[in-house]
């Protein structure tokens, strides 16, 4: 009897996985980018998509819809490197790399190494340190390849829920894993991780999926149930709406980033950690948001 | 009617070339005029039948059709170039983006930025340090004093155009360009190629350009006689005080042949080498010709020639230029027996001729070239114009006494060859390898066999670590080994082969482990 039923279990789901792969649609992004650096110039495209100290990318090429959000990491300003160089330049090479098709979509952490190595190549050093989140939907076989190295990070949400999350990666306390180039001479005293070190995962997703990828601006301001709740009001995959709910999302973030009372995720975190700390935290806040939607031309 | 007599008013009516005489006047109130009109129709008949009838029937159409309809207007087509085919060396690495030569492809990124960006194009070298240096090769004897070109790319386009302007689009200190070239053959249509034909588009000496600000480079062309979606740039960085860097090239051109009143005959340049191969075709008929007449005594007819010595007539030739040699020796059996002295011939570059040689040219040299010290067959070959056993006989019938071999950019080169040069060259000691990709890992080990080597050059090759071991272990007095950009290319394929090696050893880990638990 148990036998008959666990074969019968087996068959249905070969036959159903069978039908699954048939399913030749494919799918792609639909995103919208929206953020706020940290010195009040609302949103002001230096550059193109960067703000502040963050910059992101939005590419696409011949099989993969491909994002990167890269927080640059503030401190170097004052030694006079400007931090927002580093990020900006990194996403630019990860967008160049895309489109020209150099990189496998089930491997995205290939795209960090070849584009921190052309970064290697400049023949001014280009000095500074980031983050970097990237996101590539393989269009054909509908999966989701992603990969972090640092604090930035992405939230799948579907039917409300958060499916899948990226983790933190943190040296200590508000030292997040970072790529970086240093100066020479001190290139052992600064904090500096392979592209190795980022975490990455696969994973199959549905039409209507929402992906939201973002620096820790975001995160640390805004807990998941208040996301959750903007992101509710995103119904259609046209852009606009898209466009919208990503503008509705940074601007409550940098809301309550300049609240003093408020306790953010950050400040929890800070608490847990034992410093006696509340309000926002200002910083430079990147939304990239995307719902899953069917390819058109 | 009234149209043909329109036509005879006008300056270039050749209605007559078909012979046709004049309609009557319908205007008897003007004698003058029908005089004058006749006196001019019978000069213009004169006229039509000394000038070619080909342009005559053309400008006639060209006449005719312009008042009926309007002259078709041949669209001008602007393409950037589609892919970069080949190209003798760049600055970045073969596994980056930056300042490589791939970057000449599609549309500028950097223009009109001027300045050092990753984005561009940029040649391996720049200034004159590389040939002034100790460990710089020295010239090759008889260079033709036209022939500037250090490196080259070559860039294919989609559509196949009859080309009208050539634009370079130059970021940084411009001006290292000294010859396009447009070729015949459509590198992306399948049909082998019959005949290739290069044609020089533009040639200029190098010249210093005064700001190293970026410009749109666009020289005046030639028009040629078919079609073109190939185009080669040769660069000469010898003036430059910093890397040349470039961003685009634009092609720009028209898809039907334009109409002989809008061509432009090109100037017929009568220092242009263009016929070397076809001297040296004739060369065989000249040679066989002579050969009945070995019997009677050279004397006379050489005038003041016989008196010199044999010495000096050689120094004499050894300043021509190869062309101009093998010209020279058709032109009597005194100088035909000078210039095929295999003294002449101690050191061959045919490089400034890679577009005209082929098997034959190399098999009519062959017979003179057995004192062959040093050889330069870089740049020549490609594109099936010499094929390995064409280089085979010419190495076993010339390699004894060679000494230094230059064979950069040889695409033809297979396995076979360098085995062929290590059996047949025990003397060598310089081998130029560089940019030969297609070259198998396996090739290299042959050159382990030249073990009087001091000099290698193995840029941009596909060397590996056995072979490179053996070449170190057995050429006991090599002194300089170049080894820039023989990095291993990773691909797809072979990290998934890592992937399966790994799951494979910790599947014979866990295997281990199982039969120790066993235990």
């Amino acid at each position: 009897m148990l036998s008959v039923l666990s074969y019968g279990r087996l068959v249905a789901r070969a036959v159903l996985g069978g039908l699954s792969q048939t399913d030749g649609r494919d799918y792609s992004l639909v995103t919208a980018s929206y953020g706020f650096g940290k010195d009040f110039r609302k949103g002001v495209l230096k550059k193109g998509m960067c703000y502040g100290d963050d910059a992101c990318f939005i590419a696409r090429s011949r099989a993969a819809d491909v994002l990167g959000v890269a927080d640059g990491v503030g401190g170097w300003r004052d030694y006079g490197v400007d931090p927002s160089q580093f990020s900006a330049t990194l996403m630019r090479t990860c967008e160049r790399l895309v489109k020209e098709g150099r990189f496998t979509p089930s491997h995205p952490v290939g795209i960090l190494t070849s584009g921190y190595y052309e970064l290697l190549q400049n023949k001014v050093p280009l000095l500074g340190d980031s983050t970097a989140c990237i996101v590539v939907l393989d269009r054909h076989r509908h999966r989701l390849h992603t990969c972090n190295l640092g604090d930035s990070g992405f939230l799948v949400v579907r039917a409300g829920e958060v499916v899948h999350r990226s983790d933190e990666q943190q040296h200590y306390f508000n030292t997040p894993f970072q790529l970086s180039i240093a100066p020479p001479g001190v290139e052992g005293v600064v904090l500096s991780d392979s592209p190795d070190a980022a975490d990455s995962a696969s994973f199959d997703v549905q039409l209507g999926d929402i992906i939201l990828t973002a620096t820790d601006g975001l995160f640390d301001n805004m807990p998941d149930y208040m996301i959750l709740q903007e992101l509710k009001k995103l119904k259609t995959t046209n852009y606009d709406s898209v466009l919208q709910t990503a503008e509705s999302i940074a601007k409550q973030a940098h809301d309550l980033a300049y609240d003093p009372d408020y306790m953010s995720p950050f400040a929890q975190f800070a608490c847990d950690n034992g410093l006696n700390v509340r309000g926002g935290k200002p910083d430079d806040i990147t939304v990239l948001l995307s719902i899953v939607a069917e390819y058109t031309d | 009617m009234g149209i043909r007599l329109k036509a005879l008013l006008a300056p270039r009516a050749l209605t007559s070339a078909k012979g046709r005489a004049p309609a009557c006047q319908p205007a008897p109130q003007f004698p003058m005029l029908t005089l004058l009109s006749m006196f001019y129709y019978i000069c213009l008949r004169r006229r039509s039948r000394s000038g070619t009838r080909g342009e005559a029937l053309n400008s006639r159409r060209a006449v005719e059709s312009g008042q009926r309809t309007a002259l078709p207007v041949t669209l001008e087509v602007e393409q950037y170039a589609k892919e970069v085919l080949d190209f003798s060396s760049h600055y970045g690495s073969e596994n980056s983006m930056s300042y490589t030569m791939w970057n000449l492809a599609g549309v500028p990124n950097v223009y009109p930025s001027s300045g050092d960006f990753t984005q561009t194009a940029v040649f391996r070298a720049y200034g004159t340090w590389w040939e002034q240096c100790a460990s710089a090769p020295p010239r090759f004897r008889r260079t033709p004093p036209g022939f500037h070109s250090q490196d080259y790319i070559e860039l294919a386009f989609e559509e196949p155009v009859y080309p009208t302007a050539v634009e370079v689009l130059e970021t940084y200190y411009p001006g290292a360009i000294v010859q396009i070239q447009a070729c015949s053959l459509n590198p992306f249509s399948q049909n082998t190629p019959t005949d290739i034909r290069w044609e020089v588009l533009w040639s200029a000496e190098p010249t210093k350009v005064l700001t190293p600000q970026a410009r749109q480079f666009s020289p005046g062309i030639k028009q040629i006689s078919f079609p073109t979606n190939l185009l080669r740039l040769e660069v000469n960085s010898s003036l430059q005080q910093y890397y040349t860097e470039l961003d685009a090239v634009i092609l720009r051109g028209v898809r039907e042949r334009p109409i002989l009143a809008l061509y432009k005959m090109p100037v017929i340049d009568i220092s242009d080498p263009s016929d070397s191969d076809e001297e040296l075709a004739d060369m065989v008929a000249a040679i066989t010709s002579q050969d009945g007449d070995d019997g009677k005594p050279h004397n006379a007819g050489n005038g003041y020639f016989d008196r010199l010595p044999y010495e000096l007539i050689q120094l004499m030739l050894s300043h021509l230029t190869l062309p101009d040699l093998c010209r020279l020796a058709q032109s009597c059996k005194l100088l035909h027996q000078h210039c095929c002295d295999p003294l002449q011939y101690t050191q061959l570059s045919l490089q400034p001729y890679w577009a005209r040689l082929s098997d034959a040219s190399l098999g009519h040299l062959q017979g003179r070239c057995g004192l062959l010290q040093r050889l330069n067959l870089s740049w020549t070959g490609n594109r099936g114009t010499l094929t390995p056993s064409g280089f085979n006989s010419f190495m076993k019938a010339c390699g004894l006494s060679l000494v230094c071999l230059e064979l950069s950019c040889c695409h033809f080169l297979s396995e076979a060859c360098l085995e062929v040069v290590s059996q047949t060259c025990p003397g060598l000691q310089e081998l130029n390898l560089s940019s030969c990709d297609r070259l198998h890992p396996q090739a290299f080990t042959h050159i382990s066999k030249l073990s009087r080597l001091r000099r290698l050059v193995l840029y941009r090759t596909k060397i590996e670590q056995t072979a490179l071991l053996s070449i170190l272990t057995f050429c006991m007095e090599l002194r300089h080994l170049n080894l820039g950009s023989c990095v291993r290319k990773y691909s797809e394929k072979e990290e998934e082969e890592e992937e399966e090696e790994e799951e494979e050893e910790e599947k014979k880990k866990k295997k281990k482990k199982k039969k120790k638990k066993k235990k």
